[in-house]
């Protein structure tokens, strides 16, 4: 069974992300569950694999609106698709660094994966439920999806 | 090794030994030839200047003689001759005796010349004449004392040069000279001696020529030979070389066809085998031979200069990494005892992740077996075996699954067993509706606080409708879910502030509910599959069989399970209907918490066949709510019953009853002690539902009213039957979404009514 504390530490590796290299914190909102179907998938995709203890795969999925914005916000003058897939990565990374420091002893984490616009790429194990949880960054709202066994 | 212990090494060695002794003898006796040259050298010389010796004796003979014809002093002269003739003697005598010579520096040797037949003669003339001119020497050399008389007068100056007579024939008539008698006999030995030697000594200077010369020639034949050995030697020492090399080469070619043949043998075998072999030196690297399973296995064509840890890194978790380098280490010890370290390998079965080009990770299972090589009495190398054990591995966790999964569902069976088929089917999905519920709660988007905390009370409704008929069913393990659901609810309603992230208990809760619902939803599909088998064994007289699965079920529970499934599901669903169920669970649920509340009760149902479907879902939840808090709080006690002098039993009514086009009237009643106004009054004001002085100010309806506000409860603590205060407004929400009304009337110590009202179904939906 999913726990609460590996849930925060997805959910923390994600925040962590904003609050620093965004300059200005995120929110987390209200978390649910996708049963059946597949969980959202915006335009660009930060995914990293995990094995071991559990397996399954966490992603940070954004529109370009938001990561127009953060990267505007970072400094960056450059918005092209490059470097948002970047930023998306980066997210993933960082919550890689995350679980890898919660619990990475008994897991196997992947480097990131990027998905720009192919939802399909985005590969989530048959059969098992997703956590949705909403991150809210100024008007924008991404996902981060946690598909766990 | 030994150092005669040359293993494969031995016959190039000796080999080359013998070829070094071989050109050690070359070598010395080419030495012993080079010296033997070097002395007939010095014996040619010596000859050549002992021929000169006959006749200087025969010459100073001459001279002494001359002198003495003149009368000249010949002391000097015979002593001259003296020292010749004795050193020409012993140059014979030494010649002769084993051809010893003595050469320019005073070295003796032999020459072996001197020992041939030949010579032997040669010198035995020799000595012969020499013996013979002695006899004419002697006398001479012997001759001492003047050989004047002592009138004599002193001889002139130039007598003292010998030749001085001789060369000047210009001289003066010769002398008077006036011999002794000696010297008359002196002067006969000397004519004697110059007439002897005049022939003899060109013999002796002959015989010593003549010996130099088969020196000479002795000397030219050993230089011959001394050529021939070098040359014999050189080309048997050539020929050696090449029989070695050729030996060597043979033998070379030979050992290099079984090396190639065996080396092959090995490629083969590591071609074939299905384990991945290699390996480990000190440092822990890889050696180059390895099978060719083990690319397969690592999924790598490239293992030169690679550790072991480099070679599980990337595909294990970092603990079972350190654990694989602990053990490694521990192999490497001197002392260690491998069949019990073997016996505590912790890698055999690791759990390896390769990634995946198609994203994610591979998953499987190897298998690594160790084995330690020796060298020499020492450990040099571990034998590293690995094999991908993932079928035998997957297969057994199947299996262990699958036992576990029997094990949790024959636990659950046991408790799901007396629960009706209906019931059970019709909760499952009642159930399923409320979390699904719950869940579009949780989805609808929310950033502000409020937003966060309206959540709750819906999400608590839900959870509440789902725990209050699990409780009503006596499924526990859903109730206690449920119930540990309610908590988290109530821990986020305390809190100042909410979040996102305060949600997160909630997610998981709801995960666990799911899952757990699906598991009994599993097992009761299981049952009904059971029960129709039964029921086809019956028809198909199979009755002994059937019997026995009866018999299995009645030792379980006896009565209601037989109850349950003694008929096809299909026929007790038509039978009893859903509302059948309904009956039945309400029943149970007021048994169970008056047990629990040890109060006695006797619940009377009417009507309840007669509700719509549209209405089934709501009766059921408003119902269970209602007699829950019947039994709980309204009917007493037996003994305050039996003071109050009521029947011990108390009586609780339900009933559902059409109105025609007012639609319909639910009333659940019963007989306990009747809403208590003040005790009301006085929890809400605990409860902070209202202030003291607004308390004082209620009227009975207003205060009635207040049971049915969130969060209020008159029980003393939370229990899975009571404590939250969310029963009531779980009734007021469920009427109020149908349109309905909900009356309420109370005695004190008499009884308790709720009317409530509902629209017609078409006005429900209308609504």
């Amino acid at each position: 069974m999913m726990t609460k504390v590996e849930l925060e530490t997805f959910v923390e590796g994600t925040t962590h992300y904003f609050a620093t290299a965004a300059n200005q914190p995120a929110s987390v909102g209200s978390p649910y569950i996708v049963q059946e179907g597949k969980p959202t998938i915006q335009e660009f995709t930060g995914l990293i694999s995990i094995a071991g203890k559990r397996r399954g795969i966490v992603y940070f999925t954004a529109s370009r609106p938001m990561l127009t914005v953060m990267l505007m916000r970072m400094g960056e003058t450059e918005l092209t698709q490059e470097n948002m897939c970047d930023l998306v990565g980066e997210v993933a990374n960082t919550i890689s660094g995350n679980a890898r420091r919660d619990f990475g002893k008994d897991f196997m984490i992947s480097v990131p994966t990027v998905v720009a616009g192919e939802p399909e790429k985005v590969v989530t194990p048959d059969n098992i439920r997703s956590f949705v949880i909403p991150i809210n960054w100024r008007s924008h709202s991404a996902q981060l999806v946690v598909c766990l066994e | 090794m030994g150092i005669l212990d040359l293993g494969r090494y031995k016959g190039i060695v000796f080999a080359i030994t013998g070829f070094l002794v071989f050109i050690a003898i070359i070598l010395a006796v080419n030495h012993g030839k080079a010296g033997q040259f070097s002395d007939n050298v010095a014996g040619v010389r010596f000859l050549e200047n002992r021929a000169k010796q006959p006749g200087a004796v025969y010459d100073i003979s001459v001279q002494l003689a001359e002198r003495l014809r003149q009368g000249e002093k010949i002391d000097e002269t015979l002593s001259s001759l003296q020292k010749a003739a004795a050193a020409f003697d012993n140059s014979l005598n030494s010649l002769a005796n084993g051809g010893m010579i003595t050469d320019a520096s005073g070295d003796v040797f032999v020459l072996p010349t001197m020992t041939t037949p030949a010579a032997v003669e040669r010198l035995k003339n020799a000595s012969k004449l020499w013996d013979g001119y002695k006899a004419k020497l002697n006398p001479v050399i012997n001759f001492s004392g003047s050989p004047y008389y002592t009138a004599q007068p002193a001889p002139a100056p130039a007598a003292a040069n010998g030749k001085a007579p001789a060369a000047a024939p210009a001289a003066p008539a010769e002398p008077t000279v006036q011999y002794s008698p000696r010297g008359r006999r002196l002067q006969a030995a000397l004519n004697d001696l110059v007439q002897y030697g005049n022939t003899a000594h060109g013999q002796l200077a002959k015989v010593m020529t003549d010996l130099s010369v088969e020196v000479e020639a002795a000397s030219r034949t050993e230089t011959g030979t001394l050529r021939a050995i070098q040359v014999g030697g050189m080309v048997a020492a050539l020929l050696l070389l090449g029989a070695i090399f050729l030996f060597f080469a043979r033998n070379l070619r030979k050992e290099e066809a079984a090396s190639n043949r065996q080396r092959k043998e090995t490629q083969d075998i590591l071609r074939t085998v299905n384990e991945g072999l290699f390996l480990l030196d000190k440092d822990l690297k890889l050696g180059s031979e390895r099978s060719m399973a083990l690319n397969g296995i690592f999924r790598r064509e490239d293992f030169s200069d690679l550790t072991f840890d480099k070679l599980l890194k990337d595909i294990v978790p970092e603990k079972t990494l350190k654990t694989a380098m602990d053990y490694v280490a521990l192999l490497w010890g001197e002392r260690v005892n491998e069949k019990l370290v073997k016996t505590i390998n912790p890698l055999n079965e690791v759990e390896v992740h390769f990634d995946n080009p198609a994203g994610g990770f591979d998953t499987h299972f190897l298998e690594f077996d160790f084995n330690r090589v020796k060298s020499e009495g020492s450990l040099s190398h571990l034998l590293v075996t690995v094999n991908d054990v993932t079928k035998r591995v997957m297969l057994s966790r199947e299996l262990q699954d699958s036992q576990e999964k029997a094990q949790a569902q024959l636990d659950l069976l046991l408790r799901i067993l007396h629960v009706e088929p209906d019931s059970l089917t019709s909760f499952l999905t009642d159930a399923d509706v409320s979390l699904k519920m719950v869940n579009s709660i949780l989805k609808e988007p929310a950033r502000e606080e409020t937003a966060f905390r309206a959540k709750i009370d819906g999400i608590y409704r839900q959870v509440h409708a789902v725990k209050g008929e699990a409780a009503a069913l006596g499924l526990k393990t859903v109730e206690q879910r449920a119930h540990a659901f309610e908590e988290s609810l109530n821990d986020l309603k305390g809190r100042p502030s909410l979040s996102g992230s305060d949600f997160l208990p909630l997610v998981v809760k709801l995960d666990d509910l799911f899952n757990h619902l699906a598991q009994v939803r599993e097992m009761l599909s299981r049952l009904v599959d059971l029960h129709h088998a039964i029921a086809s064994k019956r028809s198909a007289g199979g009755e002994v069989a059937a019997e026995k699965v009866d018999q299995w079920l009645a030792g379980q529970e006896q009565t209601q399970i037989t109850k349950a499934l003694v008929a096809p599901p299909a026929d007790v669903a038509e039978a009893t209907g859903a509302i059948g169920g309904l009956e039945r669970t309400l029943e149970d649920l007021a048994a169970r918490v008056a047990s629990s509340q040890s109060k006695r009760v006797n619940l009377r149902c009417t009507g309840l066949d007669a509700v719509p479907e549209a209405y089934r879902r709501a009766v059921k939840d408003i119902t269970i709510q209602l007699v829950r808090n019947a039994v709980v709080h309204g009917i007493e006690e037996p003994s305050e019953r039996a003071k109050a002098n009521k029947a011990e039993t108390g009586a609780l009514a339900v009933e559902f009853s059409p109105r025609g086009a007012d639609g319909y009237e639910l009333i659940v009643q019963d007989d306990g002690r009747g809403l208590q106004l003040d005790r009301i009054k006085e929890v809400a004001v605990e409860r902070g539902l209202i202030t003291p002085a607004q308390a004082a100010l209620l009227d009975p309806r207003q205060t009635m009213a207040l049971i049915f506000r969130p969060g209020f409860s008159t029980a003393d603590r939370v229990t899975t039957d009571a404590g939250r205060g969310a029963g009531m407004d779980l009734v007021r929400i469920l009427v109020a979404e149908l349109g309905g009304r909900v009356g309420l009337a109370s005695a004190g110590g008499k009884f308790s009514k709720f009317k409530i009202w509902l629209p017609t179904a078409q006005s429900a939906a209308a609504a």
